[in-house]
């Protein structure tokens, strides 16, 4: 895969400032995605905080570290699927399972995650992954299930059919 | 319930966070778990979604994650036996909630049932109660204005700094 900024974009159905991966270091198509995504004190989940905080309080949201890897792994699925996939078909994340942080990233820190596919079938995919920082794992991803749904399902055009299993999640 | 509380837009805050996860909360303790409702209103104006999407506004699903922290972290006092469980707060904890500062220490299980639109009022039914010691065990039935239930979640807390 390329590992362009405007590659990425061109996949990620999310836009600034949700898109929570820089880059992509290495892809495996089909198998595994490695990617980075720097985080800065710039991003909206700082603004407000209250002066003279000590530094632990600026660890990065966990939510948005799982966001991240929810981003990488819709990259690596999204990147090995073939031209004749359906395009009106999102990537969501129907079901997460035995996810632990066991760290923080702070700004400044670039988080790298690695996500592989353990199966691929039908619209589904059941990937596992981990994040680092440096060689501190913040987060190990026992399950992620990832489903494709039509858009129109998925943005409430087609209320009607959102079927259990049907996410709003990335 | 007793006990509202309404979480201001902006404010000092004592922790980085996404955006402010409830509109309202209430709660109440009861027996030997603290019993949580949060309301929230997906707006195309919060932070961050108006990259989540660009033409229709979805509530990210991992957003009910910091929800979960941020009304528990606001509404422990309420229960002395779950703090305690929980451990030493922190005496430095500026937060404009007045709510104490948790973090998630894993994720059991999340379920996304239906999409979360602009407009759609969000009700987050949280039940809280003691885990490993040092954690805090907190069950999430999220439901629309109309009782559709649109995720399930449950997690594991802890207080901020510690892992």
């Amino acid at each position: 895969m390329n590992s362009g900024y405007a590659r990425l974009l061109a996949l990620l159905p999310v836009r600034h400032p949700m898109v929570l991966v820089d880059r992509v270091l290495d892809f495996d198509r089909g198998r595994t995605i490695e990617t980075a995504k720097a985080v800065t004190g710039s991003e909206p989940c700082y603004q407000d905080m209250a002066e003279n905080l000590p530094a632990e309080r600026y660890a990065y949201p966990r939510s948005m570290i799982l966001e991240s890897f929810g981003q990488s792994a819709a990259l690596l699925w999204l990147g090995s699927r073939g031209p004749d996939s359906e395009e009106d078909r999102l990537p969501m994340v129907g079901r997460l399972r035995h996810c632990a942080f066991s760290g923080s990233a702070f700004p400044g820190d670039v988080i790298r995650h690695r996500v592989w596919v353990e199966r691929l079938v039908d619209d589904n995919a059941f990937m596992a992954g981990e994040s680092r920082v440096g060689d501190q794992v913040l987060l190990t991803v026992g399950s992620l299930i990832a489903v494709a749904r039509p858009a129109a399902v998925v943005t409430g055009a087609a209320t009607s059919a959102a079927a259990p299993d049907a996410s709003g999640e990335h | 319930m007793s006990g509202r509380r309404a979480v201001p837009v902006r404010g000092r805050r004592g922790y980085a966070r996404p955006l402010e996860g409830a509109d309202r909360i209430t709660a109440r303790a009861e027996a030997d778990e603290l019993l949580i409702e949060a309301a929230k209103v997906v707006r195309s104006t919060d932070p961050y979604l108006a990259g989540h999407f660009p033409e229709v506004t979805l509530y990210p699903a991992i957003f009910l994650l910091d929800g979960i922290r941020q009304a528990v972290g606001a509404e422990l006092h309420r229960s002395p036996a779950l703090a305690a469980h929980l451990g030493t707060d922190s005496p430095d904890s500026p937060d404009s909630t007045g709510g104490e500062w948790l973090e998630l220490g894993s994720l059991d299980s999340a379920r996304v049932l239906r999409p979360m639109l602009e407009g759609d009022e969000l009700r987050l039914l949280i039940r809280v109660s003691a885990g490993r010691p040092g954690a805090l065990r907190a069950a999430l039935d999220c439901r629309r204005g109309d009782g559709e239930q649109v995720a399930r979640m449950t997690v594991e807390l802890v207080r901020g700094g510690t892992s």
